[in-house]
């Protein structure tokens, strides 16, 4: 039985690359309309001068929507397996790396070395992300990448032992995520009541900060990603028994 | 409220629930308030925007837009007509019964609602979708909601359904995101219509280029429509899932995909050469499955092949439309029969899921060699009228196609627009079989000797309010079948013409074929129980959902297509 | 240039043979991820042809790469982030329950307790 498996993934390796490998190597040149038209009016349709987020925040805000979905219900969908695991074997493994001191025995992985550096980066890693989020419209960056910067910040400030902040207590954490989801869905809403449509701008010729949807989306967007994926991670590392 | 107002809500509805959802989970606060009014934003306000929506439909309005307003190309267009209207449809029928039922399960509660409402969304948008790229972003919602349902019940089995699942499926989207590649680049735009514009004046190099994009977008999406070959996965998700999520998935989420694929491929020359490979595969589809059903013996397995066996009706008929184009009478009709037998498997199988699980869990078993008089148990675990049985009852009739039921009608009238192919020989066959399969696994409810020990007590109402109301659906299709079947293929028209068909097909002048393939089930059923056919069900191997197989399936796929394509 | 095309399809093929071939589900999501890692750096290379500035409108930008696949694969990078954090939660509680990362061992002792 074993030639029989082999030979029936190698045809399978073999007929897919038949199929695909005439599109990888397609000489015809890449379209340019695309590109022209975004540099003529990226700016005046959306306000910002990265085009990238014009793109993902402007005019095909839909599919960031479904993106920020997936996230949403891939994490729920861990944290329900990670918890219940964390559950059957919550003494020995998971104690070693979890939050609180006083439960933890001796272990060689985390040392001053790392507790003492990783809380004093902490700050300053999540002042990095706030500076990615928030300037994702004229630079490189935006609510993803900034969420994730924020996300690892929040897990220096974890492996930290200095700091005992809110921002690793898993519940502040998803509460913000919740909230921020909320008012990522009431602003997209928005757009229906203010005839731009579904995820239209809704302020679009009010004020004076022309790409102000485009902020505030990276905002939301920012903290509802950076938060889900810190609980995650603080989850991994068998902080979430905690409550 | 005009069309364009109401259109987007049965997507952003649904998401506001799961919202709400998320900040009530989130706060701790006030969950059965908060169900309640999910339930009520989230399945009752499209629900009522559909009924708004009707007369419009009705009169061949459709809108095209850009999701933001945006007055250029580079947006994502979406397309509302009858198509989306009847999808929707489908997907809340089938829907709000599952979400009442879910109520009886308080374990996971939180979590399973969230999760359904945000599928809820996605499939509206798939169905509403005329974006390539779009597509691929609401097909993996859908998927990455699926994976999770599937292994919520958290036994090891649906866990390894789930992981199997996500592998062929993500591995089969990335090779959709392959073809979009291939697209992209030969029309330079990712919209339907625009795509197809330019690509039926390629030539040459480009046009094989497209034409193999084509095959691996056609091939991605058909994965999660479950047809032979592509079918390995369904067998484990469905049987493993929770009862509630296994309706879903029967239900709805392997009919979506393919209806939404057809946006693209009537805009597409080449689409009929696409058709006649559909139809033989749903034949093949429909012989395959219900054979693997016959040598089962775990119910929710049976239910599982039955549902290939019958989505493979589904896709016949769907590659015959194409086949036949769209705008002949014969194409019109046979869209409309797929759609309608869509409907009908949709609510049947349904009713088969939750019915059946029911009475399963009340047994203790789901083998059919050991479960017997299934009504005993559930009237010993409180339930004190026998709807579970009675729903059974009808759910059999209906997927049996015995009449007064909606899949009489369904059933009947798309084997006869099928006639003229050879798969119609097939699924004339598959009739048969189909009955046997279930008669098999109605020896649940087969009253036994052997005394009903103490079984826990359990609140059935949820349970009886979503039963009997898909029961009302198939019994009331029944009656207003031809009304429904011409409401469908007025909605459907735009699609193709304008004239308006009708069959004027009526099913009960054929009730001396259903007759006939009655008795030939219940011989075969009465052969069936001899040993001798046991031994010879036991020698059909049994498909194994090995990586090898699957990948083999959809190398297979592939490769048919694209040969029949590039020639 | 077509060196580049040829690598990222054999890194296509490679992370595909994983997943068929591989029996380790840990080297199976590990062949989704490099699957995932060959589509974006296609697109994203084919999209840098047509110019050679970075997408952004700053001064003095004449002819900048193709903005879209760009925003394309964001999402789809994000996607698959998503899709194998899931899978490999799945992967451990299977481990955890089969002691196994094995798939047919694992397919085998699932079977024989059903």
């Amino acid at each position: 039985m074993k030639k029989l498996e082999l030979i029936k993934i190698v045809i399978t390796v073999l007929l897919c690359a038949l199929l695909v490998v005439p599109i990888i190597l397609s000489n015809h040149s890449w379209p340019t309309q695309a590109r022209d038209y975004l540099f003529d009016n990226a700016r005046s349709d959306t306000g910002a001068t990265n085009t990238v987020s014009a793109i993902y925040l402007g005019y095909r805000a839909m599919d960031t929507l479904g993106e920020t979905l997936v996230l949403l219900v891939s994490v729920t969908g861990t944290m329900a397996i990670l918890v219940k695991l964390g559950k059957e074997h919550s003494d020995e493994e998971a104690t070693s790396f979890s939050l609180a001191p006083e439960k933890r025995p001796t272990n060689r992985l985390r040392t001053h070395l790392l507790e003492t550096v990783a809380s004093k980066l902490g700050p300053i890693v999540l002042l990095f992300g706030f500076y990615v989020m928030l300037y994702g419209h004229i630079s490189p960056g935006g609510g993803f990448q900034g969420g994730v910067i924020v996300a690892s910040a929040i897990v220096f400030l974890a492996l930290g032992t200095e700091v005992k902040s809110k921002l690793t207590n898993t519940l502040v954490l998803s509460r913000i995520e919740a909230l921020s989801f909320l008012v990522l869905i009431l602003a997209s809403i928005s757009g229906v009541f203010f005839e731009s449509g579904f995820f239209g701008n809704p302020i679009k010729s009010a004020s004076s900060l022309s790409a102000n949807f485009i902020i505030l989306l990276n905002i939301i967007i920012g903290l509802k990603v950076g938060t889900s994926i810190a609980v995650m991670c603080i989850a991994m590392m068998g902080g979430s028994h905690d409550h | 409220m005009n069309i364009e107002s109401l259109f987007l809500a049965p997507i952003y509805l649904p998401l506001l629930a799961s919202a709400l959802l998320v900040t009530a989970k989130a706060f701790g606060q006030a969950s059965k308030v908060a169900e309640s009014l999910a339930f009520l934003i989230g399945l009752m306000l499209p629900a009522v925007c559909l009924a708004l929506l009707t007369p419009a439909v009705i009169a061949h309005q459709s809108v095209e837009t850009v999701i933001g307003a945006w007055e250029t190309n580079l947006g994502i267009h979406y397309h509302f007509d009858g198509l989306s209207w009847l999808l929707i449809a489908l997907h809340l029928a089938v829907s709000i019964p599952v979400f009442l039922y879910s109520k009886s399960n308080p374990s996971n509660r939180e979590t399973f609602s969230i999760i359904f409402f945000i599928q809820c969304a996605s499939v509206a948008a798939t169905s509403l979708t005329a974006d390539l790229f779009n597509l691929f972003v609401c097909l993996e919602v859908m998927g990455v909601t699926s994976y999770v349902l599937i292994a919520s019940n958290d036994e090891d089995g649906s866990v390894l359904a789930s992981f199997t699942y996500l592998l062929f499926s993500a591995t089969a989207m990335v090779f959709f995101l392959i073809g979009a590649f291939g697209l992209y680049r030969v029309t330079g735009s990712l919209s339907y219509a625009l795509i197809a514009e330019v690509k039926n004046s390629l030539s040459g190099n480009d046009l094989i280029v497209a034409q193999l994009s084509l095959v691996l977008i056609v091939v991605s999406t058909l994965l999660r429509c479950a047809v032979v070959p592509l079918s390995g996965w369904l067998v484990g998700a469905h049987s493993k899932a929770p009862h509630a999520v296994s309706a879903l998935l029967s239900g709805v989420l392997i009919k979506i995909p393919l209806f939404a694929l057809i946006r693209l491929l009537l805009l597409v020359t080449s689409s009929e050469r696409i058709g006649s490979i559909l139809a033989w595969a749903g034949g093949i589809s429909a012989v395959a499955g219900i054979l693997l059903a016959l040598r089962e013996v775990q119910a929710k397995r049976l239910l599982a092949y039955s549902s290939v066996s019958q989505i493979g009706y589904v896709v016949a008929a769907y590659g015959l439309a194409i086949e036949a184009g769209l705008e002949s009478e014969r194409g019109a009709l046979l869209i409309a029969s797929s759609l309608f037998y869509a409907f009908c498997h949709a609510i049947a199988k349904a009713l088969l899921f939750l019915s059946v699980g029911t009475a399963t869990d009340a047994l203790g078993t789901k083998d059919l060699r050991k479960g017997r008089s299934a009504a005993a148990y559930l009237k010993a675990s409180g339930e004190r009228v026998p709807i579970i049985t009675i729903s059974y009852g009808i759910a059999l009739f209906s997927i049996s196609a015995l009449p007064p039921t909606l899949g009489f009608w369904g059933k009947n009238m798309l084997t006869y627009l099928a006639k003229g192919h050879g798969s119609a020989y097939l699924l004339t066959i598959t009739a048969i079989l189909t009955i046997t399969a279930y008669l098999k696994l109605s020896v649940l409810f087969l009253p036994s000797k052997r005394p009903v020990p103490a079984v826990k007590t359990q609140s059935f109402g949820a349970i009886h309010v979503s039963l009997l109301l898909l029961s009302l659906m198939i019994l009331l299709g029944g009656v207003f079948a031809l009304p429904i079947q011409h409401f469908i293929t007025t909605l459907l028209l735009p699609l193709g013409s304008n004239e308006v068909y009708s069959s004027g097909y009526n099913a009960y002048h054929e009730l001396a074929k259903t007759f006939v393939t009655l008795t030939f089930a219940l011989f075969l059923t009465v052969l069936g129980c001899s040993t001798y056919a046991r031994n010879l069900l036991a020698k059909i191997p049994a498909s194994s959902a090995g990586f090898s197989n699957l990948f083999f399936g959809y190398a297979l796929a592939l490769t048919v297509l694209a040969f029949q394509l590039v020639r | 240039m077509i060196i580049e095309r040829i690598l990222i399809a054999l890194l296509f093929l490679s992370g595909f043979t994983a997943i068929v071939g591989m029996r380790n589900i840990i080297r199976k999501v590990f062949g989704l991820n490099l699957l995932n890692a060959a589509v974006v750096l296609l697109f994203i290379l084919e999209g840098s042809r047509i110019g050679n500035q970075a997408p952004i409108l700053d001064e003095g930008i004449t002819t900048m790469v193709d903005p879209i696949p760009q925003a394309l694969m964001l999402t789809a990078i994000v996607i698959g982030v998503c899709v194998t954090a899931l899978s490999l939660a799945l992967a451990v509680r299977l481990y955890r329950a089969t002691g196994s990362l094995d798939i047919q061992v694992i397919t085998e002792r699932l079977q024989r307790e059903h």
